[in-house]
């Protein structure tokens, strides 16, 4: 039996979905106080952390403001820098040997928001001589530049163009872990769970661990990867594979050193599509982070590392190659009686577009929003929570899967399998027939906490030259002067900034050095 | 540009240092560096702002001596227009600055490109290897002022920590022109003074800073002063 | 395979929701264009239109401008006033007079920051109405006063605001500007029949003076007659009487006493044993109604009812019966078809969610009216997906005002008996009752009643949440600089803002100022 109010929370896991979760949760309902929620994590010496993904969203920024972290600190202790996008290379159609094509998935569209005003008909429509990236966002010729997202005057976490970060997922996990327990009124258990006892309505009653013995709480987290010890294990709901749409199930990570201590830093994530995957490449402060993510299906291990060692060059010489089971898909719930789910534990896609983090802030946000005191509200959180998460999780994947299924690569079975029509979820299929003739527009995007908005979309199917015939309707868009005024306030806007920014090193040698001001 | 290097008794036995009382180098100076323990008696001539250091992004405490950039309305050639100087204009153009922060020594450095610091005229500074006994009141003056930048610093950091400053856009309308904003001026806000908690108002008198507080409110009528003078 | 393209709409029928739909699609195709869509709407010279609701939401300050019509030319034409929100007078209990705001106005939105737990807490004061503690509205239309000055741009406002409107003379509005500069072709005739292809979808419609008219697509505004969407293709009508009792209205037009005579700010609704009396102010007169479940109360009575409440001014005056089929079809949308307004759907006009619905569905359909024939399923599964939640969420909302509601009549007994509360409104309800209301409630974009609604109407009619857990709520100060700004607003503004009456006497002789 449950208590009526719910006054423990175990989290069982630390990484960086169990410490953001604890930082929430503790920030957000007062942890500490009295007649609050009391906050304990339990984490294992033995288990090395799995840094899932080192990029985030810029929601990662609200986040730790939240949560009342320096963010000039948070930045030096974990090799940060700013991210301002993704770019993707080669992802259209097959390359010509020696050549390259790239498109940019930036940050912002500043200056403008596709749901007040779509620019997307006029560029179909040739009303910018531009790429569809580089027409609407100052940000894609920014990126290109490699310059900063904003100025050493600049306040903590407001920025003149959107960004994200690039951390080393390790580094940060202490980094939370020192700032919740120190901050937060966080308790820390160090030990392994060894058994999860329920009460007779299904419910977790406690955990017990090999160095503190028996835990009780009222409410678990289950933060523990993909074993899933609590929500998979003990409670039994099962894990719903995605093989079938997104089949990169394997990578491959390497760490590289930068050549010269003042080489320039990428501003943006470059996503280089090879044969059977592709790479990622992310710039930290002091290394690179970079990894090729593949289908085990499509490739051997050994022809895998050598796409990787290819792609790196002279550099990846006496480097070593790491190696990592991605499990693709998500648990038919995340919330059972009184355990969540938050993390990989919850799902995993693939690290294209950064999802993992980005949902685990989502998740830990809900929960903290919607924590149910009482627990008679428990069920009717549990239903929301599940609803809204399956929704989120779909959303995700069918995000992902455009930015293969669009290709027109054809040189692999890889690429043939990806753009198979049995592949790809039928909600996205329909989507695409209606692209085809219609542009995206903001009834295509109706949930109010759709993972992936509207701007996204139209920089992906547009940086991936997807054809959208709009002839047999043009008059509906046949405001081409305030097209005209938009575009060139973009490009105005674009020169202004290459002027005003520094470069990413210059900047983040500035913060690492000074910090950044408070206001 | 300033090109800063330290004083070394070898390289400089030659050197010779000027003064300049009508402080020319901050001619076209709008704005200028003081430190909080100049605070009561830069009050009641200038305005006393935050602003942001271009180069590191951190607040300094400045006083107004413009209204718009390449303007100094204090700078004259019959001399100094206001009672009270800065110390960093006293200074000009030695500077002293702690290269290892643990050990607490200061290094002197001077501004190459002054023509206050050359081989010709002004008093020596070197006699025999041995700083003169000039150099050494000059060096123990800038010495002074850089102790008190940390002390300015502290208080900013308070300052910020009690959300004290804000932002604020300036609008001048000078008599018979144009108004125009000046952007990039942190000032302390009024209102939220007087919501601090009687704990935070307590760290600011532990941390001995009522008075400078009061000092830059007070130095807000200095604004219109500054005003009057433009149009002189 | 049908690969023609779409090319022209027909509007079947005037009124609100065949003008409003066919001016809106004109507009967004550009119709007046060479080579554009072209948009043509039938309506019969001799059906009289009802007038659905007299009461708009603020959406429509939005529609109206994107239309291209200037505020003072449809003030004027159309006796139009401003609405500031909805006074609702004895809901809470029979016997005891008590009367709450559900305002278009808050000083914080609550999905950013919630001062509701505050509020709960009394830190807004002790005795404070939570209408009154997060926005300054109420106070301002109690005094009749505008929500804006002369000197305001036109659609805008200093306090957010809808319109009450003669619905008759907005129909002839709509329908001039539609054809004068929108380009809507305009047909005067009956509809004798309606034409099926082989497919099923729509061929033609018959008409007694203008043939048989053809066009790629259809929209059905015939009102409850649904001639093409529900007689035509035989859609189905899902009656929802059993949630929402009130089937009849009894309807009086009032003049003013005198041509000064103060007009009300806001729509008064005043609950009565077997129902609720509506309360509109225009600018040459009032609008009243009683809508009632002829189940509880004789058509006779009701009248006197409503009689009694206008007073002895009432006696000379003519009273008109309206039968209402509360309910909506079992799709809005079907093949080359789709309906809007009274032929989709009725709920009764407690939130003036009548013509709130028809901008809703026009705007989608314009957005949303594929350019291929071959694309009509996809359209049509979404826009009916879309508007079956809209209209499910609307009777939640109109059910919520009667679910905690304490009066003691047969009438209001059944109207809040827990088996006839939706499951979705009971659930949310019982979640509030420890649980704050909270944005993830309210997870579509399209929701029609956003979270500040719901907690007008819960705190007004004095719902009883008692939040577990509020230790977590411990931005007092914030709040407490919000309430402060409340009052201080409410005391400024009441000496700022003209009275409506006097302001609308400025608008008819200067106009707004375009910048």
């Amino acid at each position: 039996m449950l208590k009526s109010t719910l006054d423990e929370i175990v989290i069982v896991g630390g990484g960086t979905a169990g410490w953001l979760t604890a930082a929430i949760l503790a920030k957000k309902l007062n942890a500490g106080k009295p007649g609050s929620v009391q906050i304990t994590v339990i984490e294992s010496p033995d288990i090395a952390i799995l840094g899932v993904g080192e990029g985030t969203w810029p929601t990662m920024r609200t986040t730790l403001q939240t949560v009342g972290v320096d963010e000039g600190e948070f930045m030096r202790e974990c090799d940060a820098t700013f991210k301002q996008g993704a770019e993707f290379v080669n992802w259209q159609h097959t390359p010509v040997p020696g050549e390259k094509h790239s498109y940019f998935h930036p940050l912002s569209a500043v200056f403008h928001s596709s749901y007040d005003f779509n620019l997307a008909p006029y560029w179909l429509q040739g009303a910018s001589d531009l790429p569809y990236d580089l027409a609407v966002a100052s940000q894609s010729r920014i990126c290109q530049l490699g310059l900063a997202p904003k100025k050493i005057t600049t306040a903590a976490y407001s920025a003149l163009q959107n960004y994200a970060y690039h951390f080393n997922a390790l580094k940060f996990a202490a980094f939370m872990k020192k700032h919740c327990t120190e901050k937060l009124s966080v308790r820390f258990i160090s030990g392994n769970v060894q058994q999860v006892s329920l009460h007779p309505c299904g419910a977790i009653a406690s955990v017990s661990t090999d160095s503190a013995g028996e835990i009780k709480a009222d409410f678990f987290v289950d933060c523990t990867g993909s074993k899933a010890l609590l929500l998979g294990e003990a409670l039994g709901v099962p894990w719903h594979g995605i093989n079938d749409i997104i089949f990169n199930d394997t990578a491959l990570a390497m760490q590289v050193p930068y050549p010269a201590p003042d080489w320039p830093i990428a501003t943006h994530t470059i996503a280089t599509a090879h044969e059977a995957g592709w790479t990622w490449d992310i710039g930290l402060h002091n290394r690179r982070g970079v990894g090729y993510v593949y289908s085990s299906s499509h490739s051997t291990d050994e022809r895998a590392e050598q796409i990787l060692r290819q792609h790196i060059g002279v550099q990846s010489e006496g480097l070593e190659a790491r190696k990592i089971k991605l499990n693709l898909g998500y648990r038919q719930q995340f919330w059972r009686k009184n355990c969540v789910a938050i993390g990989m534990s919850a799902a995993f896609i693939e690290p294209l577009e950064a999802s993992a983090i980005f949902l685990i802030e989502a998740a830990a946000n809900m929960l903290a929003d919607q924590f149910p005191r009482s627990s008679a509200s428990l069920e009717f959180v549990e239903k929301k929570f599940n609803d809204t998460f399956k929704l989120r999780w779909d959303k995700s994947i069918d995000f992902i899967k455009l930015h293969y299924c669009i290709s027109q690569r054809r040189d692999t079975e890889y690429w043939v399998d990806n753009c198979t029509d049995s592949s790809i979820p039928q909600s996205l299929q329909q989507r695409l027939a209606h692209w085809r003739l219609h542009p995206p527009g903001k009834y295509d995007f109706d949930y109010a906490f759709e993972p992936f908005v509207l701007d996204s979309y139209l920089f992906v199917l547009y940086g991936m030259k997807f054809n959208t015939d709009i002839s047999h309707n043009l008059s509906s868009y046949s405001d081409i002067q305030s097209a005209h005024q938009l575009f060139a306030e973009i490009d105005r806007t674009t020169a202004i900034l290459q002027q005003q920014l520094p470069t990413h090193r210059e900047l983040l040698d500035k913060v690492y050095q000074y910090g950044m001001p408070k206001l | 540009m300033t090109q800063r290097i330290a004083l070394d008794s070898q390289q400089h036995q030659h050197y010779k240092l000027q003064e300049d009382k009508l402080f020319s180098h901050t001619k076209l100076a709008h704005i200028l560096p003081l430190e909080v323990n100049e605070f009561a008696a830069a009050a009641a001539y200038f305005p006393i702002v935050f602003v942001k250091d271009s180069n590191t992004g951190q607040f300094r405490a400045c006083v107004m001596t413009g209204i718009k950039p390449g303007q100094n309305l204090y700078w004259h050639q019959a001399g100094w227009q206001a009672g009270y100087t800065p110390q960093a204009l006293r200074n000009y153009p030695l500077l002293a600055v702690q290269p290892d922060t643990t050990s607490g020594d200061y290094v002197i450095v001077v501004d190459t490109q002054s023509s206050l610091f050359n081989p010709q005229s002004g008093h020596s500074l070197f006699a025999a290897g041995q700083a003169t006994e000039y150099l050494q009141q000059r060096a123990g003056a800038a010495i002074a002022q850089a102790k008190s930048v940390l002390l300015t610093q502290q208080f900013i950091q308070l300052l910020l920590e009690l959300e004290l400053l804000v932002a604020r856009t300036l609008t001048l309308t000078p008599q018979g022109a144009e108004a125009y904003d000046l952007t990039g001026l942190y000032l302390i806000d009024e209102q939220r003074l007087a919501e601090l908690t009687d704990q935070q108002w307590l760290s600011l008198r532990q941390n001995n800073s009522l008075l400078a507080v009061h000092a830059v409110l007070m130095s807000m009528n200095q604004v219109s002063a500054l005003i009057q003078r433009s149009v002189l | 395979m049908q690969t023609e393209a779409i090319r022209s709409v027909l509007v079947v029928g005037g009124g609100t929701a065949g003008w409003l739909t066919a001016a809106n699609l004109a507009q967004s195709f550009n119709s007046a264009e060479p080579g554009a869509i072209q948009v043509t709407l039938i309506e019969s010279p001799d059906i009289a239109t009802i007038g659905v609701g007299e009461g708009t939401w603020p959406t429509m300050r939005a529609t109206l401008q994107k239309l291209g019509i200037k505020e003072e030319d449809f003030l004027r034409s159309c006796n139009a006033t401003f609405k500031q929100g909805t006074k609702f007078v004895d809901w809470q209990h029979s016997d005891l007079p008590a009367s709450y705001h559900h305002l278009f106005t808050s000083v914080s939105d609550p999905t950013q920051f919630n001062l509701a737990p505050y509020w709960l807490q009394g830190r807004a004061g002790q005795h404070k109405s939570y209408a009154s503690a997060v926005s300054a509205q109420g106070v301002i239309a109690e005094l009749g006063l505008a929500p804006k000055k002369i000197t305001n741009k036109a659609y805008e406002g200093v306090l957010n605001y809808a319109y009450h409107l003669d619905a008759g003379k907005f129909a002839d509005l709509l329908k001039n500007h539609a054809q004068q500069k929108l380009g809507v072709h305009f047909i005067s005739a009956n509809v004798l029949d309606v034409s099926l292809a082989i497919d099923g979808s729509i061929a033609a419609v018959i008409t007694d003076s203008a043939g048989r008219q053809q066009a790629d697509f259809y929209v059905d505004c015939t009102g409850f007659q649904s001639l093409l969407l529900g007689k035509a293709m035989g859609v189905g009508f899902r009656p929802v009487s059993d949630t929402l009792l009130t089937d009849h209205a009894v309807t009086i037009q009032v003049p003013y006493p005198t041509p000064d005579s103060p007009i009300n700010a806001c729509t008064h609704s005043t609950a009565q044993a077997a129902g609720w009396i509506w309360d509109i102010g225009l600018t040459n007169r009032r609008g009243v109604g009683y809508v009632y479940s002829s189940n509880y109360v004789s058509h006779e009575q009701a009248e006197q009812c409503l009689r009694r409440y206008i007073g002895p001014a009432a006696d000379t005056l003519e009273a008109r019966k309206l039968a209402m089929q509360v309910g909506y079809r079992e799709k809005f949308w079907h093949k080359n078809c789709v309906a809007i307004g009274l032929s989709a759907a009725f709920v009764e006009p407690l939130e003036a969610s009548a013509i709130f619905l028809i901008e809703a569905a026009a705007n989608m359909l314009a957005d949303q009216l594929p350019a291929l024939k071959e694309n009509l399923p996809l359209a049509e599964s979404k826009f009916n997906k879309s508007f079956l939640f809209r209209w499910q969420r609307t009777i939640d909302f109109i059910k919520l005002h009667y679910a905690l509601s304490g009066r003691t009549e047969p009438f209001w007994q059944a109207a809040r008996a827990k088996q006839l509360i939706p499951q979705s409104l009971q659930d949310v309800l019982q979640s509030w009752q420890t649980q704050p209301v909270s944005p993830y409630d309210f997870a579509h974009v399209y929701e029609p009643f956003p979270m500040e609604s719901y907690q007008y109407v819960l705190y007004g009619m004095g719902f009883k949440q008692q939040l577990a857990d509020l230790q977590r709520y411990q931005q007092g100060g914030k709040a407490a600089l919000y309430f402060q700004r409340v009052q201080q607003l409410t005391h400024q503004l009441q000496q700022e803002l003209p009275a409506q009456r006097e302001l609308l006497a400025k608008i008819y002789r200067y106009g707004f100022s375009a910048l």
